[in-house]
C-alpha cells in the first residue's frame, strides 16, 4: 500500500468511520457478561454445595453403619447409670438417653442384678413385670419423672429402630421371659441317652465330674460337688439315678414337672413314685421333683 | 495507558475469573470496530446491532470455543458467521448482488454519485459497492486490523487469495474514488 492513491483511500475511509452501536446494545452486552459471571459463581457455589451435602450424607452412612451392638450396650448400660441419679441430676440424664422406656429397661437390669445378688427371684420379677407394663402416663403419676414428662415425651417418638431392637433384646433377658423360655426348650418327657455303666467310661464324658464306687459296686456320681447320678450294676440290671445337674451327662429333663402331670403315682414312706415314661419314674418330694429312675438291661 | 500493553487474550482470561473491568476495556478496545465491521459489510443499522448484540453474547457464553490465542481472529470469525447466516436468511447472497445489485444494502446508485456527496460520503457508498468477498477483506483488514494470514485463516482461503482479494478491493475503490483522490 505505498501507493498516494491508496494511502489517501485509507484515509478517507478512517474518517468515515463515525457510527456507533447503541447506547442500549451496550447496557444488554454489559448485563449479560455480568449475569454470565454470576452463573458461574452460581454453579461453583453449587458444585461446593453438592460436595458439601455429599461429605455429610457419607459421615452419616457411615455413623449409621457403625452404630453397632456394641454401642448400643454402651446406651443402655449409660441409661442404667442415668437411673441412679439424684432427681436434680435428671434433666440432664433424660436428655442423654435415646429412649423413654429406659425405665423398664433399668428395672429389667436391676432385676437381673438383683437375682446374682441373691435376692428372691419372685421380687425382682414382681419389679420388672410392674416397670415393663409401665406405661409413660404412669411414670408421669408416679413424681419425680414428672418434671421430665415432656422430655419424655419426644425421646419416645424419636427412638432409633436399634434401639427399639435393643429394648426387644432386653425384654426377652428378663428372668421370668427366659424361665419360660427354658420351659419351652425342655421336653415334656424325659429323654436319657445311652449312659456307659463303667465308672471310667462315665468320667470320661466330662472332665467335671468326679465320681467313687462302693465296694457293693454303686457308683456315685457328682458335678461340681453335686450329686448328679448314682449306678448301680446287679446281675440283671443296672439302675440308674439322676438329680437335677445331670444334664452335663446329656439328660434333657423339665425338672419343674408335678405329680399331677405323670401317671400312676404310689406314695411310699420318703418318696412318692410317679411313672414319667414307660422306663423312667420321677421320685416327688412333697410335689418337688428330687430323682429320676430307670433300669437297663446289664450285658 | 498502561491497558494497552495488557493483550485482548489475557483481558478475557481476567473477566472469565470475574473480573468486569477487564471486560469493560475488552469492549472499549472492539466496540466500534465490531459494529463498523458488520455495518459495513451491508447490513442494515438494525440488523448489524443484532448481529452484534448475538456476536457479543457468543463470546460471553461460548468461551470454551476460544483455545486462548488470537482473541481478535476469533472474534470476528463469530462475527463473520454470524453475519453469513443473517445473509442467508435474507437470501442475499454474492450471486444475487451481481444479479440485482440494486437489492444489496448500502448500494449506491450511479445517479446519487453524480450528485455530488461528499468525499466521506462516497467512501462508505464506494465500499458497499465492493463484492462481498473483496468488501470483507477490506473491512477485516482496515477496520479490524488483522493480518493477511489471520484473514485467511478467519475467512477459510489462502493468503494468496487474500493477496489479491485486497488488490481488486483497492483497484476498485481507486476507480470509484477518482474525483476525491
Amino acid at each position: 500500500m505505498t501507493d498516494p492513491q491508496d494511502e489517501k483511500l485509507i484515509k478517507l475511509y478512517q474518517h468515515s468511520r463515525q457510527e456507533e452501536p447503541s447506547v442500549s446494545i451496550d447496557q444488554s452486552i454489559h448485563q449479560a457478561a455480568e449475569k454470565a459471571l454470576y452463573r458461574k459463581r452460581k454453579r461453583w457455589l453449587w458444585g461446593l454445595s453438592t460436595a458439601a451435602i455429599l461429605v455429610i450424607s457419607f459421615n452419616v452412612v457411615l455413623e449409621l453403619m457403625l452404630d453397632t451392638p456394641e454401642e448400643l450396650e454402651e446406651v443402655i448400660l449409660s441409661q442404667h447409670d442415668q437411673s441412679t441419679r439424684s432427681p436434680a441430676e435428671m434433666p440432664s440424664a433424660i436428655n442423654e438417653t435415646r429412649f423413654s422406656s429406659s425405665v423398664a429397661q433399668d428395672a429389667a437390669d436391676e432385676a437381673a442384678v438383683g437375682l446374682s445378688a441373691g435376692i428372691s427371684v419372685d421380687k425382682e420379677l414382681e419389679t420388672a413385670e410392674s416397670a415393663l407394663s409401665a406405661d409413660p402416663q404412669k411414670i408421669k403419676a408416679e413424681g419425680p419423672r414428672n418434671d421430665y414428662d415432656e422430655v419424655l415425651k419426644e425421646r419416645q417418638f424419636a427412638v432409633p429402630e436399634q434401639s427399639k431392637e435393643a429394648l426387644t433384646n432386653a425384654e426377652s433377658f428378663h428372668p421370668k421371659a427366659m424361665a419360660e423360655k427354658k420351659k419351652r426348650a425342655l421336653p415334656v418327657v424325659p429323654v436319657i441317652p445311652e449312659l456307659p455303666s463303667t465308672m471310667n467310661s462315665l468320667l470320661a464324658m466330662n472332665h467335671q465330674i468326679t465320681g467313687e464306687q462302693a465296694v457293693s459296686g454303686l457308683m456315685t456320681f457328682y458335678y461340681r460337688d453335686k450329686l448328679i447320678l448314682t449306678i448301680k450294676p446287679t446281675s440283671e440290671l443296672v439302675q440308674y439315678k439322676a438329680w437335677p445337674g445331670s444334664e452335663v451327662l446329656g439328660i434333657k429333663m423339665d425338672w419343674s414337672i408335678k405329680p399331677v402331670q405323670s401317671r400312676g403315682c404310689i406314695k411310699g414312706p420318703v418318696y412318692q413314685s410317679c411313672n414319667l415314661t414307660d422306663q423312667v419314674k420321677g421320685l416327688y418330694e412333697d410335689d418337688r421333683l428330687d430323682h429320676i429312675l430307670w433300669n437297663r438291661p446289664n450285658d | 495507558m498502561k491497558e494497552q500493553h495488557i493483550t485482548d487474550e489475557s483481558l478475557f482470561a481476567t473477566y472469565r475469573k470475574g473480573d468486569m473491568t477487564a471486560f469493560e476495556q475488552l469492549y472499549a478496545r472492539y466496540r466500534q470496530p465490531l459494529y463498523l465491521y458488520l455495518l459495513r459489510l451491508g447490513h442494515a443499522e438494525a440488523t448489524a446491532e443484532d448481529i452484534f448484540h448475538d456476536c457479543w453474547l457468543r463470546i460471553i457464553d461460548q468461551h470454551a470455543q476460544f483455545d486462548g490465542n488470537h482473541f481478535k481472529a476469533w472474534v470476528y470469525t463469530v462475527a463473520r458467521n454470524l453475519s453469513t447466516d443473517t445473509f442467508r436468511k435474507a437470501q442475499i447472497r454474492r450471486a444475487d448482488d451481481q444479479q440485482n445489485p440494486g437489492d444489496q444494502p448500502g448500494m449506491i446508485s450511479t445517479e446519487r454519485q453524480q450528485e455530488g456527496e461528499d468525499c466521506i460520503e462516497l467512501i462508505k457508498n464506494s465500499v458497499a459497492a465492493l463484492p462481498i468477498e473483496q468488501r470483507d477483506v477490506f473491512l477485516l483488514k482496515e477496520e479490524a486490523g488483522l493480518s493477511l494470514q489471520q484473514i485467511a485463516d478467519v475467512m477459510a482461503v489462502g493468503r494468496e487469495t487474500i493477496k489479491s482479494r485486497i488488490r481488486y478491493a483497492m483497484s476498485q475503490l481507486r476507480v470509484m474514488m477518482e474525483e476525491c483522490l
